[in-house]
């Protein structure tokens, strides 16, 4: 009996100190600073951010044993300064040299990657959205999410743009925005 | 499909275990705290569930369980002035153990403890998130006694993760259960 218990012991350990074991792996959170403030303005109709992750010290700790990411968020106060009630949604390319002229070029260029955020009239009621965290990780799209995991795993480096209603004029402010990201990494 | 093999497994193992004489089969239900390990996005919670052991050796018994447990959110405020907060989720597993007694003079008598080890169908739903459906493992050791004839009280101390691929999702659950042997 007590040969039974030690194997069980040893297969244990082994399993436990195996190299690159799936189970010396964690979910880190790391956050990229979206600048504070930023506007999406009504004469482009949106706004463009280079993103790079190796900004991060999260991401750099622990970008050699990345597997994946186990959850995002896109975070922030949006308030209409000035249009009618409208929504915003973000887009992404990875690549991060990629410009477009307009909302309507981005739309058609880039992925959509979360939204849409539904925001009130600048006069009226809803002008000022904070979306919560869980709502806004259901907000993300699976084409452009799977881009976002694969420049995660790659180089880190990328472009989005936030975009207003397409065919409105909006003057929309961000402050406070985040890009969320939980890594799935070995430790 | 894996849900399907492991609940052929397990009938299998309470099959070939009901089919000897003298197995000794129980009812039990556990609840305590369940940890998340090296997971920022979801804190302490709960854990409760049931046990079926059946006693198929002196030093073998397969257990099935239903667990679930519900997880404490997450709060960050990322250095802004809004507090944010994420759901930490809730895992539902079944699945069957392999526990190994020890110690105590015979079956119904004495302190035991029992090193222990299982597989399970795990599932983890988190608002905003897909849920993870897949295939988990649990080890840990308890430390079991009779309090009356029957009905034995036992102390866990386990370690659970479900495997998403080549990384996992950890937590270590320690458990206060009560079972009624009724064979």
């Amino acid at each position: 009996m007590k040969k039974l218990h030690v194997l069980i012991l040893g297969v244990a350990l082994l399993g436990l100190t195996g190299a690159d074991c799936f189970l010396t792996s964690a979910q880190v959170l790391a956050t990229f600073d979206l600048p504070n403030p930023f506007t999406i303005p009504a004469t482009t109709n949106m706004a463009e951010l280079e993103v790079d992750l190796t900004t991060i010290d999260e991401y750099q700790d622990h970008k050699d044993k990345l597997k994946g990411l186990t959850d995002l968020a896109i975070l922030g106060t949006f308030t209409n300064i000035a249009g009618p009630a409208g929504t915003v949604d973000v887009y992404i390319s990875a690549d991060h040299n990629a410009n477009f002229a307009n909302a309507a070029a981005v739309i058609a260029g880039a992925t959509k990657l979360w939204g849409p955020v539904s925001i009130g009239p600048s006069t009226g009621p809803g002008n000022v959205v904070t979306l919560g965290w869980d709502e806004s990780a259901a907000l993300f799209n699976s084409a452009g999410k799977q881009i976002l995991i694969d420049e995660a795993k790659g180089d880190g480096h990328f472009k989005i743009w936030t975009v207003g209603t397409p065919g409105g004029t909006y003057n929309i402010r961000v402050d406070d925005g985040f890009i969320v990201l939980v890594l799935d990494a070995g430790v | 499909m894996r849900r399907s093999v492991i609940l052929t497994l397990l009938a299998l193992a309470l099959g070939v275990s009901a089919a000897r004489a003298q197995t000794d089969i129980g009812i039990g239900a556990f609840g305590g705290l369940s940890i998340p390990i090296a997971n920022d996005i979801s804190t302490q919670g709960s854990t409760f569930g049931v046990r079926v052991p059946a006693r198929i050796a002196p030093w073998l018994t397969i257990e099935a369980f239903y667990a679930s447990s519900v997880l404490g959110d997450a709060e960050e405020d990322f250095g802004g002035p809004t507090t944010f907060t994420r759901d930490g989720g809730e895992t539902t597993a079944f699945g069957a153990s392999a526990l190994f007694p020890f110690g105590g003079s015979e079956f119904g008598q004495g302190l035991r403890f029992f090193p222990f080890v299982g597989l399970g169908s795990y599932s983890l739903k988190r608002d905003g998130a897909d849920d993870i459906d897949d295939l988990g493992l649990n080890f840990g050791l308890g430390i079991g006694m009779f309090v009356m004839p029957k009905l034995t009280l036992d102390l866990r101390g386990e370690f659970a993760a479900i495997i998403t691929d080549d990384t996992s999702q950890k937590f270590g659950n320690a458990t206060l259960g009560a079972t009624w042997y009724i064979f």
